[in-house]
């Protein structure tokens, strides 16, 4: 059953990685990590799925007990930025849970990345518990817990290191290669190969080269764009041109290939740059600018 | 089925009346008559959970009975003020931005003869749900009637079967519209037991997707 539990989580991790824009909520309440008494830290987490899994996995050997709150199945970041993980949800989980009756202190440990959300003041004054914000990354909590709840200034830092920029690289290009594969297997078959080549170089090319490509990074008060429809685009951004100058080297690269490694005629290299801007416009699209809300830009390209 | 809509209406509370009209077919006005005439009489005190557009809490109102209609979302009541005021019932009906979590804190015990709740336990935990129950048995006058109507899961595999592969389009749709949906509940007759309620009638749907519980404190 174990090496099942084992197999099923594996799966489940790889699903949510390349589908990390959707929310994969899991249960909410009381888990018991280990086997904790009336004096075992409590920490609260979101329910999305990976991220319960990560801080169990993180957790693994403490005897704790974790409280996971209702986000929506969206991580912590982008549910408190967005207004899905908010006071409520930790107020509710704190007085539904039970938790009051399995332990005798009043320390609770959320997620420094929730406070976005989350009003400490209002969840201690409705719930008689304390609120600390803990680290930002759940691999920091048992150093945390054993610096008797404090933070250095690594664990207070948002780090955007290469396997968390493969993973936005991944949550990015896995939906934009997968949903046109019907109609390329259907019609256009001899296309899949280079399609799937061109979405993946793309996006393991930005994320990936994050910060040695030439550009400027969005600050995180920005609430400005571009003027008409290119406000709609991160790209059109003039503080992130990450993507648009990574299209014009692989544009370039093409019409290199094209002209002197093969016979390319110029309507199908116009073809392929079309293609691939239309990709860079579908990564580079401002969701939530689209949907009517003005969220710091850098969170959204940090955090997916 | 298209309980899973009211996600969709819910992100456009201006339009959440007629679409929820609409979805259910008109199912939904009749099932707040029906809760209104089997739940409440003259002179009672009624506790409207999760009360939105105001629909149900105007139903009982114009019954002759002094409801209290809670709900989380700001702009959801602000319509179901406008509705209360077009109605003249604003002497019968409170309404109060509250989330049901509050319940503990805002009320006395046996403060109400009725509590009700349309299409709002769907949207709550199993934890918080059992938690709202028990506050509904608090806050209840001895032999005050609970009902509940909501979007439930069917009791035997195939209905649940079936309730899935129609369900499922919709859910999709939903969530590619509005990144969200709803979560049928589940033994809901036995978490209303559980709370300390006798169950008096039960009125399901033909799949048992959707059922009303009419439930005695006692």
């Amino acid at each position: 059953m174990k090496i099942v539990k084992l197999l099923a989580d594996f799966l489940s991790d790889i699903l949510q990685t390349a589908l990390r824009a959707l929310p994969f909520p899991v249960k909410t309440g009381l888990r018991k990590i280990g086997n904790p008494d009336r004096q075992s830290p409590v920490l609260l987490t979101c329910n999305f799925g990976l991220t319960v899994r990560r801080v169990m996995r993180a957790l693994k050997g403490i005897d704790a007990y974790l409280l996971v709150a209702n986000s929506r199945g969206i991580n912590v970041w982008c549910a408190a930025a967005g207004g899905h993980f908010t006071t409520d949800d930790v107020v509710s989980v704190i007085k539904t849970s039970g938790i009051n009756d399995l332990v005798e202190h009043r320390r609770l440990v959320l997620p420094q990345l929730s406070a976005t959300g989350v009003e400490r003041a209002v969840v201690e004054e409705k719930t008689g518990w304390r609120v600390v914000f803990g680290p930002v990354h759940a691999q920091d909590i048992p150093a945390y817990l054993d610096n008797h709840y404090k933070k250095t200034q690594g664990m207070r830092t948002v780090r955007f290191d290469l396997p968390q920029r493969l993973e936005m690289a991944i949550m990015w290009a896995f939906p934009i290669s997968v949903i046109p594969l019907v109609p390329l297997l259907i019609w256009w078959r001899h296309l899949v190969l280079p399609f799937l080549a061109v979405v993946w170089a793309i996006g393991l090319a930005i994320f990936a080269g994050f910060f040695w490509i030439p550009g400027k990074v969005v600050r995180a008060d920005s609430h400005q764009g571009g003027p008409g429809w290119t406000k709609y685009f991160i790209v059109f951004d003039p503080r992130a041109q990450k993507a648009l100058l990574v299209w014009v080297l692989l544009i370039g690269a093409l019409i290199a290939y094209g002209r002197l490694a093969s016979d390319w005629h110029w309507t199908t290299l116009l073809g392929w740059g079309l293609a691939s801007l239309a990709v860079v416009l579908l990564i580079s699209l401002d969701l939530p600018r689209l949907g009517g809300e003005h969220a710091p830009v850098q969170e959204r390209i940090a955090s997916g | 089925m298209s309980y899973v809509f009211m996600r969709v209406l819910e992100s456009a509370p201006r339009r959440y009346d007629l679409g929820i009209r609409l979805l259910s077919l008109g199912r939904i006005s009749r099932v707040h008559q029906e809760m209104a005439e089997r739940g409440t009489s003259e002179g009672s005190r009624a506790l409207d959970i999760g009360c939105g557009t105001g629909s149900l809490a105007i139903a009982c109102a114009r019954r002759g009975v002094q409801v209290t209609g809670i709900d989380i979302s700001p702009q959801m009541l602000d319509i179901a003020r406008r509705k209360v005021e077009q109605a003249e019932l604003a002497n019968s009906i409170t309404l109060l931005q509250m989330s049901a979590i509050e319940l503990d804190e805002r009320f006395e015990p046996q403060s109400f003869d009725t509590i009700m709740s349309s299409l709002t336990f769907s949207e709550l935990s199993d934890d918080e749900q059992r938690f709202v129950l028990r506050q509904c048995h608090r806050l209840l006058r001895n032999d005050g009637r609970l009902i509940i109507a909501d979007e439930t899961v069917p009791p035997s595999w195939p209905k649940r079967l079936l309730h899935l592969v129609v369900r499922l389009p919709l859910v999709v749709l939903t969530y590619v519209l509005t990144q969200a949906t709803t979560r049928a509940v589940a033994h809901l007759e036995s978490k209303i037991a559980d709370a300390g309620f006798e169950i008096e009638w039960v009125n399901a749907s033909l799949l048992g997707d959707f059922t009303i519980i009419g439930a005695i404190k006692r």
